[in-house]
């Protein structure tokens, strides 16, 4: 059975039309999470299993709004396959009409289209249809969810019995046990009945018959019991498993916290250590001093200047000074006498007489005579006079500027200061740029174990579990050991009832054999083995069929171990108190592979669901032999590469399979979602491509995923 | 070869058949026909078995039973 | 006042009103901030830092603007010659900033030390003339970091964001 096309009609984020045509071999459909692959899953799903109610659930949005007080509409999901050569049609389908007083839904139905062998086409009933192209027992095994449906053997799922019933003739054998353990027991009733008609040993007989059926019910007791034991135990042994895993991870993960904290530290010194105090480093680095060069310079310039200026001043000043009273002193260039000739008193006589006593003419007061007589006595008075320090006329009489002649001396000095100052800074910030580098890194690698330790708690189910399972792993393997302790007494003592009651029923067919009569001590004996003979065969009959699972398993197994592991695939049966199941093992040469990880998992149990797909295939009386098979993100824990390979290798396979998947959709710079390179190396028949136009938070009606084929 | 045949062939490897019963290779059944007519109570027994058993409806297990030891009862020892 | 320098730096130079706002969101007020207060966020620890900032900054860009007719003036309170003192344990001593800018302030200026000292202009003259040329010069350097602050968004985002404009003066 080959799917040709799945057309979703206005199905959830499928709005109108979406056509998706497949291939034999390998069909991928790309979507990132939430973009739509799970609701194209959830769509075949509905279409093979989905019934009337809740039909409201599955419009889309958008063609709701669109379609508001207006005319009906479709949602439907339908398949097309061939069978054989002919095409086979599915389509489960109901109208909408969408008003003011509410959406209504109708016209529910799952139609089938048929084409016979004659080339007419019929319409029947959908169901009746699809369980003729894809019987129940093989869909069961055909479609997946998720990584975790893979395991079908999981405890308590009765898909031994299930595989059995659906795939291998083993189950008629039940009958004819049934049938044989019936024929003995009424067998064995003939005899005791006869035996009793007898009064010879009826006494003895009771005797005996009432040990046996007492033994009998400890031993069914007992039997129960160690039944419950097994399933405990082998519930604990999964939980101590499980915790295994949890506590490699709760290592790991502490790994991680220690190297994050590393990694905090180192950010935190290197933090501490950028330069920051820009703006006050300013002033106490001088930096501010960073142009001043040439003010400096200037300043210099200034200070020459003025300096030569106060001396040219200063000299003019003083030679000024000098001419004057030089010129004072020579009038008319006639060398005047000396200070003290005539004699001051002689003077003073002369003022007093107002006469020149010298040359005999009168001297009137305010003559030109007088007052060169009183002109010359204060000069004489003057030059007695004891001189005072600051009597004699300065030109600078200040000295405000002292400072900046100081300041201009150190010149070169504050220079070399200066020009220190750019190779100052660039340091710095040649510093911070280091470690703004070093930050960088040591934030990139934060990131990273960060993810990491994400990834694990994501595995594990959170951190406050792992501190619980910590705890009961104690407790849980006392309880291991303690389990199987009784589980030895128990043992030994159902052996001592089973030799005991293997006695007991010894004497009494002494007994029968002596007393009843021969010919049905004949049947039964017969009857006996023929019951044995059953049960062997009907056991054996399981265990051809669990060997076909298992070899061709571990066939598909060799093929698409993208993990390059060196070992096996094991079935073994068991029994527990809900009846046979299976456990599956990996085998290495050293023995079982115990805590394979998620991905040797996942590959494992696809190897077993292909098997039984081509099982299925072979012994299948009805419809063509090979049938698809679905898996919607299959290898979650693969990661890129592991997938790409895993992928590359069911291809090889040939067979139908449409596997949905988020790997190798990423983002570009802008955000915007791509394709990853890688893509291109992964071979395949067809490939889609699921993106949901940009929408509007909350409004549901603008989500719609677009189809693109690759 | 149908399925009943195939059926009778599968009980008939068991051991108990050659080592208890210490039957020949060569009076072992091929088919249902051969062995509802086989001399032996043990092989008759399960043909009958077998024949029965597919039949539908079923017979009752009570008749079934009655016919065996019918069976058994008739066929010497 | 026997120096040029000393009557200087008893002063305490003016900046416009209308660079208030700048003082009060830029630097913190008062005495320089404890360490144990956390910055708040202002890239200066005293007012008089970012005075001497937008001084050289003016310098630096030749950017000398005079005040208006009736401007408005105010002060912060403390005279040039404390500026620089330590004020904090994690700061240093800048106290040599009164000599550059008293050598800038006259290199810059049109006063005469000859006359200063022949006594022929009035001590409290000169004092005035170099005070007029360091408010000036910060009105321009103030002028530039209003400017920017108008024309950005977040013109002083990061803790350099002042050290690099004063590293563009032309």
């Amino acid at each position: 059975m080959k799917i040709e096309s799945i057309t979703l009609e206005n199905f959830q984020c499928y709005y109108g039309l979406n056509q998706f045509v497949f291939e034999n071999g390998l069909n991928i459909v790309l979507g990132d999470n939430g973009e739509g692959k799970t609701k194209f899953y959830e769509a075949i799903f509905w279409l093979f299993n989905g019934d009337k109610f809740n039909l409201e659930s599955l419009i889309s949005k958008k063609k709701l709004k669109e379609n508001y007080n207006g005319d009906k509409f479709f949602v439907s999901v339908a398949m097309t396959v061939t069978v054989d050569n002919l095409e086979q049609k599915l389509k489960k389908s109901f109208k909408v009409q969408s008003r003011a007083q509410g959406i209504k839904t109708e016209g529910f139905e799952f139609v089938g289209i048929n084409d016979n062998d004659i080339g007419e086409r019929e319409k029947m009933d959908g169901d009746k249809l699809l369980d003729y192209i894809f019987p129940p027992q093989i869909r069961r095994y055909s479609m997946f969810k998720g990584e975790a449906e893979l395991d079908i053997f999981k405890s308590g799922e009765q898909a031994l019995s299930n595989l059995v019933k659906s795939f291998s003739n083993a189950s008629h054998y039940d009958e004819f046990c049934k049938y044989g353990k019936y024929l003995m027991n009424e067998a064995e009733k003939a005899v005791n009945k006869d035996v009793k008609l007898s009064t010879k040993s009826k006494r003895q007989l009771q005797l005996l018959e009432s040990a046996i059926d007492k033994k009998r019910r400890e031993l069914s007791t007992l039997d129960e019991q160690l039944k419950i034991k097994d399933t405990n135990l082998i519930k604990i042994k999964a939980d101590l498993k499980e915790a295994d895993k949890y506590f490699n991870n709760a290592k790991h993960l502490k790994t991680l916290k220690e190297r994050i904290k590393r990694i905090n530290d180192s950010i935190s010194i290197t933090q501490s250590r950028i330069v920051t105090n820009y703006t006050t480093r300013i002033f106490d680095d001088k930096w501010i001093l960073m142009f001043f060069e040439d003010i400096q310079k200037e300043f210099n310039e200034k200070i020459k200047h003025e300096d030569l200026l106060r001396r040219k001043e200063e000299k003019k000043f003083n030679m000024e000074q000098g001419a004057k009273e030089l010129s004072e002193k020579i009038l008319n260039k006639i060398t005047p006498l000396p200070l003290g000739v005539p004699s001051a008193s002689h003077m003073e006589e002369m003022l007093k007489e107002k006469i020149c006593k010298v040359c005999n003419r009168g001297a009137e007061e305010g003559s030109e005579a007088y007052i060169y007589m009183e002109k010359r006595l204060d000069e004489f008075k003057e030059s007695i006079r004891p001189k005072k320090e600051n009597q004699k006329e300065i030109l600078f009489k200040k000295n405000y500027t002292q400072k900046l002649f100081s300041l201009s001396d150190n010149y070169t000095k504050r220079l070399i200061e200066i020009r220190k100052i750019e190779p100052n800074l660039k340091d710095v910030f040649e510093f911070n740029e280091r470690k703004n580098q070093e930050l960088k890194e040591l934030e990139r690698s934060l990131e990273k174990e960060e993810r990491e330790i994400q990834k694990i708690i994501a595995k594990s189910k959170g951190e406050s579990e792992l501190v619980n399972i910590y705890e009961n792993v104690k407790v849980w393997s006392n309880q291991e050991l303690d389990i199987e302790k009784s589980k030895v007494r128990l043992v030994g003592e159902i052996s001592r009832l089973n030799k005991d009651l293997k006695e007991l029923i010894l004497e009494k067919e002494e007994i029968d054999s002596k007393e009843a009569k021969s010919f049905l001590i004949d049947t039964r004996d017969i009857l006996r083995d023929i019951e044995t003979i059953f049960q062997d065969t009907r056991e054996l009959k399981y265990d051809e069929f669990i060997d076909l699972i298992n070899t061709k398993s571990n066939e598909i197994f060799a093929t698409i171990n993208v993990d390059d592991f060196t070992g096996k695939i094991n079935l073994i049966k068991y029994s527990d108190s809900r009846g046979e199941q299976i456990k599956i093992e990996l085998l290495t040469t050293e023995g079982e592979y115990e805590n394979p990880n998620q991905s040797l998992e996942t590959t494992m149990h696809m190897s077993i669901l292909f098997a039984i797909s081509e099982i299925a295939s072979e012994i299948s009386s009805e419809g063509s032999g090979n049938y698809p098979m679905i898996f919607d993100a299959p290898t979650s824990s693969f990661g890129l590469k592991k997938t790409m390979d895993f992928l590359n290798l069911v291809h090889s396979t040939d067979k139908q399979r449409i596997i949905l998947t988020y790997e190798f959709v990423g983002r570009d710079d802008k955000d915007n979602q791509v394709i990853e390179e890688e893509f291109n190396s992964v071979k395949r028949s067809k490939a889609f491509w699921l993106r949901r136009d940009d929408f509007i938070k909350d409004d549901l009606s603008t989500i719609n995923t677009n189809v693109t084929t690759l | 070869m149908t399925r009943r045949d195939m059926l009778l062939r599968d009980f008939m490897v068991h051991p108990i058949i050659r080592e208890k019963y210490k039957i020949p290779p060569s009076k072992i059944p091929a088919t249902l026909e051969e062995g509802l007519n086989s001399s032996y109570p043990i092989i008759k027994s399960i043909s009958y078995m077998i024949k029965e058993i597919k039949k539908s409806p079923k017979k009752s297990e009570k008749e079934v039973d009655k016919l065996i030891r019918k069976l058994l009862n008739e066929s010497p020892l | 006042m026997d120096s040029l320098f000393d009557a200087w730096k008893n002063k305490i130079p003016k900046y416009s009103v209308r660079f208030s706002d700048l003082f009060s969101s830029l630097a913190h007020k008062g005495a320089a901030s404890s360490q144990t207060v956390t910055s708040l966020g202002k890239h200066f620890d005293v007012q008089y830092e970012l005075y001497i900032y937008a001084f050289f900054l003016g310098l630096y860009n030749n950017e000398r603007l005079p005040f208006e007719q009736d401007e408005k003036r105010k002060d912060f309170s403390r005279e040039i010659m404390y500026w620089g003192s330590k004020s904090k344990a994690d700061r240093k001593d800048f106290t040599y900033i009164q000599d550059y800018i008293f050598m800038a302030l006259v290199s810059k200026s049109d006063l005469s030390l000859v006359s200063l000292d022949k006594d022929d202009i009035d001590i409290k003259d000169a004092v005035k003339e170099l005070i007029n040329v360091l408010e000036e010069y910060t009105n321009g350097g103030l002028t530039i970091i209003h400017e920017k602050i108008e024309d950005e968004l977040s013109p002083f985002l990061t803790s350099d964001s002042f050290l690099q404009l004063l590293l563009k003066s032309t």
